[in-house]
């Protein structure tokens, strides 16, 4: 068992994806960091929060009530962004490791997640500023045991929920309704489930015993847990394959050997986990036209220049992120074979660019609140498609890791690289520093027709760019796919 | 057709390959045997510009292949799975470099009657090639390098995850297409297979060419002997491992 524990550990420290991007993990160390510090603090302060929101009320109970809208929100955020290692597993399963002892590894390891220290931290400070003190030890202990078991029981729920649901999307949608619903009902005061929640807790807490309740359900849900692991994990099981029909592309074919690249290319986006789901949620990002076009936004031309300049590239940005390290698994494939590096790159800006274009037609509507956002967004479709893919291209030259494209969508940084830091992000806001500098310049509306006119000569260029961009994939294609061999 | 020129090739110091001069004409059958980490798929990826050389140079029909795509036109190669699209079918992917060929989806079916003898079902199915066996995912690779009719056609251990009857199907077709004058550079561990197939072996050792001949009847043995006095048992290569 420890043993096992010792691989996962060497697995993770040997991947050259900790060893290299040094930079991206002191990042994603200073984001946890940042939440660990936020849940210290809303933690200990909660009787303050609490108090100016519900005065003369009890402290506890009504913390131990919102703890129920945390559990339940913390169900939906780990069926995103936990990881269960089951797969990690696999190799083991041939050797004379006994099979029961595999599963239980894999249930005590999911304790060791991130999103577990959060909820500890929610409910430690807490415990010892107010609970401990105020009441009586063993009532304490039984509130706290109570709490830990909560995270336990959503910890395990967790293998169901993703077994039974991610194979029917449909039950999400329900959780989800259920959980706004209980949410709604509370903050509108109908239907206050809280206090039923928290009431019961603290009766459960006040019997000399009570924590044997909790402790019975924590192993109920193990031993279920056991038995559904134990089900799936014969390794045909693991690996799920199944027919699919094939869409027939009559418009692509009949464009001739672009028909059949660009085609390869929208098979890349539609037929793997990671880039397809990315690429929808950042579709559902096109929302948030309605939170920055608001009045006060709509007469800053700042905001409004980053806004369509952001609305009009987001659906292709996990494609653009990534260019040529999508190609990562097959980059060799690519080098070799019969396709000219000038069809490879102009593939991949169509692309680019047909994904900009989708982008911007979905947001003209929001040329109804003002019509000015029309014809910002048009010039900055514009921009992105003449100017920021070529950025982003070459920025993605600079990007050694393969893209793992069967891996989750959510919270997943592999493949990012340093080049991300430096060229994409700046990237991106390079449209606003423009702007600022022809404000200052004391013609700042102007600059919105210069992106206009520089995204055009960048598209009616594009030839130039694109032997610029051979260069430097010629400079670096052996660098870039010796990064992609490495796993 | 394709000659190695002062071929130096070093990871962190050590030098993997150093050849100094290799030949090879155009229609002519190279078999590359060698234990492993003697320098075989270095050797293949130098052939197909996929890493840098340290020193020397690669010439493809008289023009250096570093830098340049003349060679792409008549070469075809599969290495290994990195030479796949994993998430097309079989079909989709053969279709698909057909496409980059210049083949058309009735070239392809004529192809795929003349060489039915080389698969089975899977590789017709909705499978995508991530969903493969090793042996069906090396069989479409092969398929793929088949397909375009190259003039030059370089293998990477094609036998080894393949089934017996695919084996002696890919040496029967290997032969003829050195009948018709294909360049043919093909690896393998296995020997037998090697000097089954080809006209000259090559003997790879810690990157240096030890032996360079041509095949014939006794050559299976020569190399067994040789292999058998480095301690190693000519029996292992036999079985593929």
């Amino acid at each position: 068992m420890i043993e096992l524990l010792i691989h996962q550990w060497k697995e993770k420290t040997r991947s050259p994806f900790w060893q290299k991007s040094i930079f991206l993990n002191i990042i994603l160390g200073l984001m946890g960091l940042y939440f660990i510090f936020n849940f210290i603090i809303i933690s200990y302060f909660a009787d303050k929060i609490i108090e100016s929101l519900h005065p003369g009320e009890e402290v506890a109970v009504v913390f131990t009530g919102l703890l129920l809208y945390y559990f339940l929100f913390e169900i939906i955020m780990r069926f995103f962004i936990q990881q269960l290692p089951v797969v990690s597993i696999q190799p083991y399963l041939l050797l004379a490791v006994k099979r029961s002892q595999l599963i239980k590894y894999t249930i005590i390891k999911s304790f060791f997640h991130f999103i577990n220290l959060l909820a500890i931290l929610l409910i430690l400070p807490f415990f010892f500023k107010i609970i401990l003190p105020a009441y009586p030890s063993a009532f304490a202990y039984n509130w706290l045991f109570i709490a830990f078991s909560f995270i336990a029981i959503n910890n395990l729920l967790n293998f169901s929920i993703k077994k039974y649901f991610s194979q029917k999307p449909w039950l999400i949608a329900i959780l989800l309704i259920l959980v706004a619903g209980v949410a709604y009902g509370g903050l509108t005061e109908r239907l206050s489930i809280t206090e039923g929640f928290s009431g019961l807790w603290m009766a459960i807490a006040s019997l000399q015993l009570g924590f044997i309740i909790p402790l019975m359900l924590v192993f109920a849900l193990a031993f279920f847990t056991f038995h559904i692991l134990k089900d799936s994990f014969y390794s045909e099981n693991l690996s799920k394959t199944r027919n699919r029909k094939t869409l027939e592309w009559s418009l692509l074919d009949s464009f001739g050997l672009q028909g059949d690249l660009l085609k390869t290319e929208i098979r890349l986006i539609l037929r793997n986990k990671r880039v397809r789901n990315q690429t929808l949620m950042f579709c559902f990002f096109l929302l948030y036209g309605f939170i920055f076009y608001t009045e006060r936004n709509l007469g800053m031309q700042s905001m409004l220049i980053l806004t369509g300049m952001m609305l009009t590239i987001i659906t292709a940005s996990s494609y653009g992120q990534y260019f040529f390290n999508l190609d990562g698994q097959f980059f060799d494939f690519y080098l070799t074979t019969n396709i000219t590096m000038e069809d490879y790159i102009r593939t991949k800006y169509l692309m680019f660019g047909l994904l900009c274009f989708v982008s911007y037609i979905l947001t003209l509507p929001y040329a109804l609140i003002d019509p000015k956002i029309a014809f910002i967004n048009t010039a900055m479709v514009l921009w992105n498609i003449g100017i920021t893919s070529w950025l982003f291209m070459i920025a993605c030259t600079f990007n050694k890791p393969a893209f793992d494209l069967e891996g989750s969508a959510m919270m997943n940084y592999q493949g990012t690289g340093f080049a991300h830091f430096i060229g994409i992000v700046p990237a991106i806001f390079l449209p606003l520093v423009i702007h600022l500098i022809f404000r200052w310049a004391g013609i700042g509306s102007y600059s919105i027709i210069f992106f206009g006119i520089m995204g055009l000569l960048g598209i009616g260029f594009h030839h130039i760019l694109i032997s610029l961009i051979k260069a430097q994939l010629r400079k670096r294609k052996f660098i870039m796919a010796a990064g992609f061999r490495k796993k | 057709m394709i000659s190695l020129h002062n071929l130096k090739k070093k990871y962190a110091g050590n030098t993997v390959l150093n050849i100094e001069q290799l030949h090879i004409e155009k229609g002519q059958c190279l078999g590359l045997v060698g234990n492993n980490g003697a320098g075989k798929t270095t050797m293949l990826s130098l052939m197909l510009d996929i890493i840098r050389a340290n020193e020397g140079e690669v010439q493809s029909d008289g023009k250096p292949v570093a830098g340049s795509e003349h060679w792409k036109q008549y070469t075809t190669a599969y290495l290994n799975e990195r030479f796949l699209i994993p998430f097309l079918s079989p079909m989709e992917f053969l279709e698909y470099v057909g496409k980059l060929n210049g083949k058309n989806k009735s070239d392809l079916e004529d192809f795929l009657q003349t060489n039915s003898g080389f698969f089975q079902e899977d590789i017709k199915s909705r499978k995508y090639i991530r969903e493969l066996s090793a042996g069906n995912k090396d069989k479409t690779g092969i398929l793929a390098a088949l397909f375009p009719n190259p003039q030059v056609l370089i293998l990477d251990e094609p036998f080894a995850h393949l089934d017996p009857t695919s084996q002696s199907w890919l040496k029967t077709r290997l032969r003829q297409l050195h009948r018709q004058g294909t360049t043919i550079i093909v690896s393998s561990h296995d020997l037998k297979h090697v000097t089954e197939v080809c006209s000259r072996i090559v003997l790879l050792e810690e990157g240096v060419i030890i032996k360079d001949i041509s095949a014939n009847e006794d050559t299976l043995n020569q190399l067994e002997e040789y292999f058998k006095a480095k301690g190693v048992f000519a029996e292992e290569f036999e079985s593929g491992k």
